[in-house]
C-alpha cells in the first residue's frame, strides 16, 4: 500500500534537524493529527497538549523512522494515537466519543492552509473513502475496531463491555482490518 | 501458523494489545515468514494509519505551532531562513548626526558573545533534551513490559476463575488411538457463573501447517463446531470456546484434525473424545 501523504522526504530532512522541513511537515499534517486527537480526547486543551508532545517527539525521533515499516503518515498517526491512549489512561475513564463517527461530515471541518486546493480535495476524498470503507463493514466488526483504535480499549476491555467472548473480539478486529486492507489498498496511493 | 492467527497477532501488536507470549509468538512467525511477514505487517500498519483519516481534519490554534516550534528550539526555521540585513531597517529612525561607532562595536561584541553562549546553552539543552527523551523512551518500554506482565496475569487469573469456580464442571478428553500414542489429552472447563469455557490440551502431536485441531460439541447426535486450535512446540494448546452454551446439555466432546481454518462439519475421525 503506497503512502498516502508522501511525508518521507520531509521526515528525512527533519531527521537532519531542518526546522523549515519540520515547519512544513507540521503545516501539512497538524489538521489531521489534531482532528484525530480532538476526537479521542475530552477537551481541546488536552488535544493540543498531546499534539505538542507528538510533534516534539517527531522532532526528536524522526531519525528512527523506517520507511520499510510503513508510510510516514502511518508512523505519525500511530504515534499520535499511542500518545492519546496514554493520556486517556492517565486521565481516567474518558474515551473518545464513538457515536456518529461514520456520519461525520465536512461541515465541522476547516481547511488546511498548508496545502493547495487540489491536495485538499484529494485528501478529503481519501477521508471519504476511508469512512465509506468503514461503513461497509458489518456493524459488529466496525464497532470492535473503532473501540480498539479510537477508544483505546484493549481487546479484553471490549469483550467485557460488550459481553462478547475475547476470541470473538479478536476475530472481529482482525477480520475488519483485512477487509479494510482489501478495500483501501488500491486507492491509498500517494 | 495460519494467516488468520498471524493477522490476529499483528493486529494486536499494532494496537498495543499483545501479552508477552503472543509477542514472542509473533516474533517467531515474522522470522519464519521473512520479508512476506514484514510486508503484511507494514500493510496492516498503513491500514490503521488510513483509519485515522476517517476523522475529519480540524485546525489547531495558531498558538500551538508557536509552542511546538519553541519547544524544539526553533522559533523560526533554521535552514535557508532569510537573513536580516541593514537594508531592512527603516532609515527614517537613524539620527542625523553620526554617532561614534565604538559603543556599537562593543555592543556587537557582547551580542556575539551572548549568541555564542546561547548557542552552547542551546546545544547543551538539546543534548539534555535528547538524554531525557531516551530516558523517557526507556521508562515507557519498562511500563509496556509491566503492562504486558499485568495483562498476562489477568489472563491467568481469568483462566483460574473458570477452572476453580464453585460451579465449574470439567470434561476430560483422551486419545482414541487414531493418532500415534502420544499421550495426548485435554480438559474442558465450563464455568456457568461467567459463561466461559476453556480447553487445555497436552502432548498433542504437531500438525502440518495446513491443518488445525477442531473441537466439537455433540448433542442429539449433531456435532457443532466449538473452535479451532494448534498446539505450541511443546504440544500444549489453549482454546477459549467462543460460545460456551454449546457445552450445555452436552452428550460428548470430540477433537478432530481438519483442514485450516476449520470446517463446519467434522471430516475425519476424532483423535480425542470425552470420557467424562
Amino acid at each position: 500500500m503506497p503512502p498516502p501523504f508522501e511525508l518521507e522526504p520531509l521526515l528525512k530532512r527533519v531527521a537532519d534537524r531542518d526546522s523549515r522541513a519540520f515547519s512544513e511537515l507540521y503545516d501539512r499534517t497538524s489538521p489531521y493529527v489534531f482532528g484525530l486527537l480532538r476526537r479521542m480526547l475530552a477537551t481541546i486543551e488536552r488535544a493540543e497538549e498531546v499534539a505538542q508532545e507528538v510533534y516534539v517527539q517527531v522532532w526528536q525521533s524522526a531519525a528512527g523512522f523506517d520507511p520499510d515499516r510503513g508510510s510516514g503518515w502511518s508512523w505519525l498517526a500511530m504515534m499520535a494515537r499511542s500518545r492519546a491512549v496514554d493520556r486517556m489512561r492517565a486521565d481516567g475513564s474518558y474515551r473518545g466519543a464513538l457515536d456518529g463517527l461514520l456520519s461525520e461530515t465536512g461541515a465541522t471541518t476547516t481547511g488546511n492552509p498548508g496545502e493547495g486546493p487540489e491536495r485538499a480535495t484529494e485528501r478529503s476524498e481519501r477521508g471519504e473513502l476511508v469512512r465509506r470503507a468503514m461503513a461497509g463493514l458489518p456493524a459488529e466488526q466496525r464497532d470492535a475496531l473503532a473501540m480498539a483504535f479510537f477508544g483505546g480499549y484493549s481487546h479484553r476491555e471490549i469483550a467485557e463491555r460488550t459481553e462478547i467472548p475475547l476470541g470473538t473480539v479478536k476475530t472481529r478486529i482482525r477480520t475488519a482490518m483485512i477487509k479494510l486492507k482489501a478495500t483501501l489498498g488500491p486507492v491509498m496511493g500517494g | 501458523m495460519t494467516d488468520e492467527r498471524f493477522n490476529e497477532l499483528a493486529a494486536g501488536f499494532l494496537l498495543g494489545d499483545l501479552d508477552g507470549a503472543e509477542a514472542a509468538e509473533l516474533e517467531r512467525e515474522l522470522a519464519r515468514r521473512g520479508g512476506r511477514g514484514e510486508t503484511d505487517l507494514r500493510e496492516l500498519r498503513d491500514v490503521l494509519g488510513a483509519l485515522a483519516l476517517a476523522i475529519p481534519p480540524a485546525n489547531p490554534s495558531p498558538e500551538l505551532k508557536r509552542r511546538v516550534m519553541t519547544a524544539i528550539g526553533a522559533a523560526s526555521p533554521t535552514k535557508g531562513a532569510p537573513v536580516a540585513t541593514g537594508s531592512s531597517v527603516d532609515s527614517s529612525i537613524l539620527p542625523l548626526r553620526r554617532r561614534p561607532l565604538w559603543p556599537l562595536a562593543l555592543v556587537g561584541g557582547m551580542a556575539a558573545a551572548l549568541a555564542l553562549w546561547l548557542g552552547i546553552a542551546n546545544s547543551d539543552l538539546r543534548r539534555e533534551n535528547e538524554r531525557l527523551a531516551a530516558e523517557l523512551a526507556s521508562a515507557r518500554e519498562r511500563l509496556a513490559a509491566a503492562d504486558t506482565a499485568r495483562a498476562r496475569l489477568a489472563d491467568l487469573q481469568g483462566d483460574l476463575e473458570v477452572v476453580a469456580g464453585p460451579a465449574s464442571s470439567v470434561h476430560t478428553l483422551t486419545g482414541t488411538g487414531t493418532q500415534p500414542d502420544s499421550g495426548a489429552r485435554a480438559r474442558v472447563f465450563l464455568d456457568p457463573a461467567t459463561g466461559r469455557a476453556i480447553l487445555f490440551a497436552y502432548d498433542l502431536p504437531i500438525l502440518p501447517p495446513d491443518t488445525v485441531y477442531e473441537l466439537w460439541a455433540i448433542s442429539g447426535g449433531t456435532p457443532r463446531a466449538a473452535g479451532v486450535f494448534r498446539p505450541d512446540e511443546g504440544g500444549r494448546a489453549r482454546l477459549e470456546v467462543s460460545d460456551a452454551s454449546l457445552l450445555v446439555d452436552l452428550e460428548v466432546l470430540a477433537v478432530t484434525v481438519e483442514p485450516a481454518p476449520g470446517t463446519d462439519q467434522p471430516t475425519s475421525e476424532p483423535v480425542l473424545i470425552s470420557t467424562s
